[in-house]
């Protein structure tokens, strides 16, 4: 492998496995189960599976919010725990929870301080973004009165705010109209021309094929397949036909 | 450092905007409607009666803003997953922890010393009028360190649950827990050296006797009664309760930050 390929990989998970020790009386459960993938610079992954497939938990292991039981996660070469990866880093969670008792611009303001802005640059910046997503009148308002498409318009400004080189979108679309979805369409597309990585799960088959360069069906805790979104006509069928030939064999 | 203070800048902005703090906000202004009805009802000792009122009033907020507004502001991080979203941003665990100690407490501070400020004048005016009884007004200021001393030590403790457990419920009962243990154990270990005390099984005496050594001695800051009447004020003794206190609470704190970096954030 040359040096060069190395430094393009952000993101590599090795034979990782977590089991979830359930609370008192409940059986340990496997949620994931040897994944490996790894995710080159400058390009869109999409991760797709049914509820309880092990989506949330490969993200919150890339984020170092969670601890793997084997195997290895490097983001950028590092450990998902050091300050530097993190910088470089931003996350979209599913259904946002941002702080309430912040106003749109403050709550911006605040992640782009933590990412590095400063001074004027902030400021262009959260107001850049407030634009971009649609909140620009709505931005001196508190979260709290916001409703659920203005809090996931908010989730993406501050997915983007700071250039982060990494972007995870955990179900970006839910709660968006047609127009946000297009918006939020449009605000990928750019980070992607501006040199971003997008890592993107969605129920949404069609957003991710629109989206994604390249799309990894997990089920179970498993990796059955990768797909190159190019190269197959349906995504959707694709999907359930990779999942009845794995049931239909276990 | 420059992030942890960003996690407490963004912790004081939050506690600003919530909305016990307005409901402690009208109950300081019926306090302060209430300073000139008491006068008007009180006989003898204007100035210490006052005094009593005021720093009672302060260690009721106290324990309003604990149980409340910090408890509160933890659940929200906790139950609705916001915690997940902070952790995931450029700090470190420990910025987090230690942001949200430094954020409460500088709201406590604030908070304190506005009930004591605000309340002062009433006492200060009341006790010209009738001066039958000595004010301290030195005393009367002091107080609000061994609150915020106390706070500082239920924070610590508050954040410590938050590294043992994801459920904000389990957190609220141990801060409250502590809090009424560290109210009582002194009392309680008083109680063993009676003879009745010397009567109870030896298992109840050591489960007494650790818990002694484990739980934080809030009494020592209860010093209202004698920071009103001057009796039985020991600098060296005072000094003693802070110096334990603050200790204490960084102990408690650096445990929290240990543990909170091993934690898994479901």
């Amino acid at each position: 492998m040359t040096i060069a390929r190395m430094q393009d990989k952000v993101l590599e998970l090795i034979e990782v496995c977590k089991t979830y020790k359930g609370e008192l009386f409940e059986k340990p459960f496997r949620a994931l189960d040897g994944i490996t993938f790894e995710l080159v610079r400058n390009k869109s992954f999409g991760l797709i599976g049914l509820n309880g497939a092990g989506k949330s938990t490969t993200i919150k292991i890339i984020l170092g919010l969670i601890f793997p039981d084997s195997g290895e996660v490097r983001v950028f070469g590092k450990s998902p725990f050091e300050e530097e990866v993190k910088r470089k880093l931003s996350y979209l969670p599913e259904n946002p929870n941002f702080y309430e008792n912040l106003k749109g611009y403050e709550l911006l303001e605040w992640v782009g301080r933590l990412r590095g802005l400063m001074g004027k640059w902030l400021k262009e910046e959260t107001e850049k973004w407030l634009c971009k997503v649609g909140l620009e009148k709505d931005g001196g308002k508190l979260i709290k009165k916001y409703s659920r498409g203005m809090v996931q318009r908010l989730g993406l400004a501050q997915a983007f705010i700071g250039n982060p080189e990494l972007i995870i979108l955990d179900e970006p679309l839910n709660g968006l109209d047609p127009l946000g979805r297009k918006m939020a369409r449009d605000l990928i597309a750019e980070a992607l021309d501006n040199g971003a990585t997008i890592f993107f799960t969605s129920h949404i088959l069609e957003d991710i094929e629109k989206i994604c360069d390249r799309v990894c069906i997990i089920h179970k805790g498993k990796i059955l397949k990768f797909v190159e979104t190019k190269e197959v006509e349906n995504l959707e069928k694709e999907f359930i036909k990779t999942l009845e030939e794995y049931e239909k064999n276990a | 450092m420059r992030r942890t203070l960003e996690i407490a800048k963004i912790t004081f902005k939050q506690a600003l905007r919530e909305r016990s703090f307005y409901i402690i906000l009208v109950l300081l202004l019926l306090a302060m409607i209430g300073m000139p009805v008491l006068y008007s009802f009180t006989m003898f000792e204007i100035p210490r009666i006052l005094t009593g009122f005021a720093l009672s009033f302060a260690n009721f907020v106290v324990l309003v803003l604990m149980l409340f507004l910090i408890l509160g502001l933890i659940q929200t991080d906790l139950e609705r997953k916001t915690l997940q979203y902070v952790i995931s941003l450029p700090i470190k665990r420990k910025d987090y922890v230690i942001g949200r100690y430094l954020g409460f407490l500088a709201f406590s501070a604030f908070l304190v010393y506005l009930v004591l400020f605000l309340l002062f004048p009433f006492i200060y005016y009341f006790s010209r009028l009738r001066p039958d009884a000595p004010f301290y007004a030195g005393y009367y200021f002091l107080y609000g360190i061994f609150l915020l001393v106390e706070i500082q030590i239920l924070v610590a403790f508050a954040l410590l649950f938050i590294s043992l457990t994801s459920r904000a419920i389990v957190s609220m009962f141990g801060v409250v827990g502590v809090y009424v243990a560290g109210h009582t154990i002194d009392e309680v270990a008083e109680f063993l050296r009676t003879r009745m005390g010397m009567q109870m099984p030896a298992f109840s005496k050591i489960v007494i006797n650790v818990a002694r050594y484990l739980f934080p001695n809030l009494a020592l800051f209860d010093v209202k009664t004698n920071f009103i009447y001057n009796v039985g004020i020991n600098p060296a003794f005072l000094i003693f309760s802070v110096i334990y206190g603050i200790l204490y609470g960084i102990i408690v704190l650096g445990i929290a930050v240990v543990l909170f970096e091993r934690k898994e954030i479901l």
